[in-house]
Parts: C-alpha cells; structure tokens; sequence
C-alpha cells in the first residue's frame, strides 16, 4: 500500500477531494491488473490550478477521468463539493458533472464531424437540460466570444477550423454548464507553440473570469510552470513530490522531480549546459510495478532501504510534500550524482 | 566499387570548408505548380549539427524529404541543387543515389511504429540495410547489428535482435531506428521530428545519443523539429523556415540571445518557460497572431508581413531576399537594422 498523502486542514473547503484512489485495469484470467493508479490523494482548492506532471504511462489520464467520473476508481473516494461521488444516484450524478468539466488532448477526436459549432458548444446544456433552444443557442455565441473566437464560426463544422480553433471549441463546450472545476488532459500537447501560448494565455484570463478551479494535466515542465499555482508530480500510479509552483520548479526535492527538470528542454544556452547526464532507463510496467519506492529502478540515489521500504510522505518545507527517503538530502544540497552506469545497460 | 559519377564542376560556394551537404535553391512544388519551398539554401559542415525550426506547414519536412529524393508523389522538386561532396543528388540516377541513400545519407521520422516494418524482426530490418550496402556474411551481420543495437543503448541486443518492433517501447523504437539509420556511419543524418512523440526523460536520452553519435563519427545533423524548445542542446546552428522560405540562419545561440527575424523573435516569446515568474497572474505569453499561409496563398512581398508585429508598407512591396547580418549569419527581413529584436534571457 503506497501510503496517502497527509491532507493539512484547509481555511476552505475542498471542491475535489481525492482520497487513497486506485484503479486497476483487468487484463483477463489469471494476470495481474494493470495498477494505472495505485495510491493517490490530493485536495484541489477553490481557485488554485493543481499542475500534474508526469511521462507517458504515470496515470496522469485516467486520474483526469474519474475525477470528472468517467471512469470508476477500484479502491478509494472522489468526493465533490463535500459528496462522496460513489454514492450519487444517476439523477444526482448527472447533476455532479455540472460541477466538472474536461477537455481532452486530441481537439479532432473530441468533436463530431457532423456537428456544427454551435450545437457542438451547446450539447452539455442540451444534457443537462438548461434552457431552450434559443438560449442554449445564444449561450453558444457568447462562449464563442469568450473563447475569441467570435459569432461567424457558429455555424461552421470541425473540419473548417484548424487545430488551435477546435481546442477553443473545446474549451468553450467544457465551460457551458458553467463548471466549478476544470480538467485540462494535455489540451497544447497536440498544437504548435505559437498557437499553444494563445490557448494558454487564453486559459488564465478564463480562469479568472469564471474563477475556475483546474486540474491541469501535462508532460511539459514549461506549461506547467506557467498556468500552476500548486504542482504534483507523477510517476508509476502515484504522486511523488506535491507543493506550491515555485517550490516545486525552482527547489524540487525528489530526485524524479529534479531529474524531469533537468531534462526538460531549456532554450537559454547557459542553462542547457546540463550538470549530469540525462535519466537512465523507461517507465517500468505498471503491471508489476517495483516494490518499495518505484522510481528506485531509475533513480540515481537508490540505496537498499528504497526497494525494501515504500517511503512515506514527508512536509519537508511547509506545503512540499515528498515521499523518498533521500529527499532531505536536497535540502542541504546534496548533487543529483548519477551512478556510474546504469542497472539495465549492457551485460 | 561506390565510384558515384562527378556530374559537374565543384560546388560555387568558396572552398575554405567542403561542406558535406549543400543544398542550393531548392524549390519544392506540388504536381499541379503551387509552390511549397523556394529559395532554400544551407549548407553543412562535417560533424555540424544543426535544428530547422517553424511551424507546421513551412516546409522543414519537405525540404528534408527531397534532399533523400523521397518526397511523396504529389510533391516535386522545382529547381535548385543537394550537393553531396559536389555531386547533384537530384540529378543522380536511382541506382546511384540508392548507394547513397541509407549508407552515406540517413534519415529517421517521428513515428518509429510505422517506420519499421511490423511483421519482420528488428535484427532482420537492421541486417538488411547492412547488406544492402556492404558485402558481409550473415554471422557477421549478425554481430554488427548487435553491435549496433548496443551502441545505440538499447539492453540485451542479443534478445532484442529477434524481437518484433511491437515487443520495443515507443523509446527503444526510436533507438532501433537510429540504429537502423546510423548502422552503416552515415555521414549526414537527417532527423525528422525524432523525439517529438517521446517523454522529456526519453527526449533527452535520444538527443544526448544522436550527439554523441554524431561527435563519434562527424556525422552531420539536420534537426527537424517544430519545437524550438527541444533539441537545442544537441545543436549549434538554427535554422528557422517558415512558409516555404529560410527566414533566418544562424550561429545557434545567436539566434536565440538575438535573433535577427522577428518570426525566430516570435517563436522564442511563445515558449511558456519555468523561469521569470512565469507562474503569476500577470505574466503572459506572446503569441504569433494569425497562421501561416497556405501554399498557392502566398503574400506578395514578405511571407510573414500579415502577422509580423514590425511590419511597414515595404514590407509588402516585393518579395525579402536573405541578407547578410554577420557572423555567417542571414535573416530574410527588410528592418533587420532598425530591429532590435528580443531573445531569451539568460
């Protein structure tokens, strides 16, 4: 059992409380599950922009689909707004997704061709039974404002639009029931950065009209950077480092968390000149993860107690918490020191 | 025996460096006539390293594509010359440009899945190149694909050798392929998008090797990536493409301290990045308004002029030539001494 992360007591509520969540994929007769979550509890607070960061195969997604419930945790609780989702009624589950929102990676994918704009935008409100025709119609071209776009594409099909356009579609649609909380699945992974920093800059001034709350989801270190006010790092089903932006992106302290932003790709010459070399290895199978800490397998500090000891959550400084038993070792410093050579290279 | 035919005079540029690679003004072009590139000139060096960067849709993969001579079919080449050691690739016939392809000039993609072919072993794939191009014997085949799958850092290559493409992570994939591309020391290797589909951990695995490959043997690089942000440590020039032009060529971290093109200057200031408060309200990011123009849609005067933010009524009169700005370097801009453009601080 990966142990949850403490939760400190809160001025406010929490709108999404996410409690000891697993989920595990059946993978048929006799195999393991394949552990996609294993272990994760966080709070998202009125108002603050939770970054999760993480490679491919960490969990990031299918934690991004039950906290929107669309799809069900094996172990653990999402409660939303103080209701534990589990125990909603259809009728009162319904009524919950008004609160959560998402908006996926692929804008292709998430729009039906043969729909137009408007429709499109308006279908959750057409689900959730708010208005009439007319006014879910008039709601459609004010979103179209809002999201910059503007009246002229409401009655124009996905296939008219290029790609930064339907992620504003997108965003558009997940905000027409007026959500509470959004969830952001690699919404500029699939954009050129030119049209990626309109979307996100767009983001953070919706952000504020609507006072959303986000869970924002992606591998790049530098969107993170830019839209969090709180940042979790994941890897292998489970949340390893979790604290404020700046503590996290400027003083991380799990060696996962140093060695994603040591390889993250820096423009600026003098910061490219990298101080070790980059990560060994591959995201082990979430099918027979490693025991004890998981990222022992990669990491360059791994000593006997990591493989034989899960580490527990630590406040290491007030709000960073960080499961590794080495971690204090960064806060006097210590190098992120590679090991000679890796465990799997060649015989 | 590989005697390719000198098909004419040596290369125009000054011969104080023979770049392996001289590409002269290659223009791409759709079967029905609509321009895709012009005026595409660049030259490298032995060992150099250089990324071409720009938005989707300007080219960069196209113009990497004919140098191999292998644009799809609803693509040809204009005009314009790739000179390999002085010989005109474009002229070559299909035989001896296949001595070329693959053993001296290399190319991987972005998506390793459907680059390697599913139903043969990745041994197969790999021996096959090196038989394709050289007279060795399957045992020793056999070794030299091990070796080279080694090289590459691929664990267990003897396993590995037997295994089908599905059986690799997306990572080992890509490393296959370099394998693959690199197993006969090719001397220009052209990298299409090769770590854009891969995690930043695997990112800078791959881009730390192909550096390392490419110091080992002064194999030359060209790479193709749309994202300024990656790659740029494996690098020391930029190329920046956009609409079918070259629009700025330079020293890399000339580039990105002071680029010369306000489009390399808009490129940069679109990178969300995690210094310089990047996390508060205020901060934001400046995007490129507007996108670029389709083939056949060209602006009359320079390409960029409807979303450049320095723009002025010449900037419209007639198309920008690259000019010189010292340093080796060019950028096609009129303003290029009026402007003094913002890079990334250091």
């Amino acid at each position: 059992m990966t142990p949850a992360l403490a939760t400190t007591p809160h001025a406010t509520a929490p709108l999404v409380r996410v409690e000891s969540l697993a989920v595990h994929f059946d993978r048929g007769r006799g195999q393991p599950p394949l552990r996609a979550v294993d272990g994760v509890s966080f709070d998202l607070l009125p108002g603050e922009t939770l970054g999760v960061i993480g490679e491919s195969g960490s969990g990031k997604s299918t934690l991004a689909r039950v906290v929107v419930l669309l799809q069900q945790p094996s172990q653990g609780r999402v409660w939303l707004a103080g209701q534990d989702s589990a125990t909603l009624a259809p009728e009162a589950l319904r009524l919950a997704r008004r609160q959560v929102q998402i908006v996926f990676q692929d804008p292709r994918a998430a729009l039906n061709p043969r729909m137009r704009v408007h429709r499109l935008i308006a279908e959750p409100l057409r689900i959730q039974r708010i208005g009439n025709a007319a006014s879910q119609r008039d709601a459609a071209v004010e979103l179209l404002e809002r999201v910059e776009l503007g009246a002229d594409f409401a009655e124009r099909y996905p296939h008219q639009l290029s790609g930064g356009q339907r992620q504003r579609v997108n965003i558009a649609r997940a905000l027409a029931v007026r959500p509470q909380v959004l969830v952001c699945d690699e919404v500029v992974a699939a954009l050129d950065l030119s049209i990626q920093a309109g979307i996100l800059n767009l983001f953070k001034d919706l952000q504020q009209q609507f006072g959303l709350t986000t869970l924002f989801i992606t591998h790049d270190l530098g969107v993170t950077a830019y839209v969090s006010s709180r940042v979790a790092v994941m890897y292998l089903g489970t949340f390893v480092e979790v604290g404020g932006r700046d503590q996290v992106i400027d003083a991380p302290l799990h060696p996962y968390t140093r060695a994603l932003l040591e390889a993250a790709p820096e423009p600026v010459p003098a910061a490219r000149r990298r101080a070790h070399a980059p990560l060994q290895g591959e995201i082990p199978s979430p099918v027979a993860p490693p025991s004890g800490c998981r990222f022992r397998t990669r990491c360059p500090l791994a000593v006997d107690r990591c493989a034989a000891e899960v580490p527990a959550w630590r406040e290491l400084r007030p709000g960073q918490h960080v499961a590794c038993h080495r971690a204090h070792e960064a806060l006097d410093g210590a190098p992120l020191a590679q090991r000679a050579a890796p465990p799997s290279a060649s015989p | 025996m590989d005697a390719v035919k000198v098909t004419e005079a040596a290369p125009c540029q000054p011969a104080e460096r023979a770049p392996v690679l001289s590409v002269r003004g290659l223009a791409i072009a759709t079967r029905g006539g609509v321009q895709v590139t012009r005026d595409v000139s660049f030259d490298l060096q032995p060992g150099e390293r250089v990324r071409v960067v720009g938005e989707s849709g300007c080219g960069k993969t196209a113009t990497g594509l004919a140098v191999l001579g292998l644009l799809p079919s609803g693509l040809t080449v204009a005009g314009g010359e790739v000179r390999f050691h002085g010989d005109n690739l474009l002229n070559l016939p299909e035989a001896a440009l296949n001595r070329i392809r693959g053993r001296r000039v290399s190319m991987i993609f972005q998506e390793p899945m459907s680059a390697l072919d599913p139903v043969f072993t990745i041994g197969r794939q790999l021996s096959e190149t090196l038989r394709a191009h050289h007279r060795v014997g399957p045992r020793e085949a056999k070794e030299r694909c091990i070796d080279a799958l080694d090289a590459v850092g691929i664990p267990l290559p003897r396993q590995r050798y037997d295994e089908y493409p599905f059986q690799l992570s997306g990572g080992m994939r890509q490393r296959a392929m370099i394998a693959i591309a690199t197993i006969c020391q090719p001397e220009v290797l052209i990298a299409d998008e090769a770590t854009t589909a891969l995690d930043v951990t695997i990112q800078a695995q791959i881009i730390e090797l192909l550096g390392r490959l490419s110091e080992q043997h002064r194999m030359a690089l060209l790479f193709i990536s749309h994202d300024l942000g990656a790659v740029a440590s494996a690098c020391n020039r930029l190329l920046t493409m956009y609409a079918g032009e070259i629009v700025e060529d330079a020293p890399l971290d000339d580039a990105l301290l002071r680029p010369r093109h306000p489009y390399t200057a808009g490129l940069l200031a679109a990178i969300p990045r995690r210094q310089q408060g990047s996390g508060q309200a205020g901060h934001r990011l400046l995007s490129i308004a507007g996108r670029v123009p389709r083939p056949g849609a060209m602006p009359e005067g320079c390409r960029f002029a409807p979303r450049c933010v320095h723009v002025q009524p010449r900037c419209h009169e007639g198309p920008v030539s690259l000019l010189a700005t010292g340093r080796g370097a060019a950028a096609r801009c009129l303003r290029i001494d009026q402007l003094a453009l913002g890079g990334v601080a250091a």
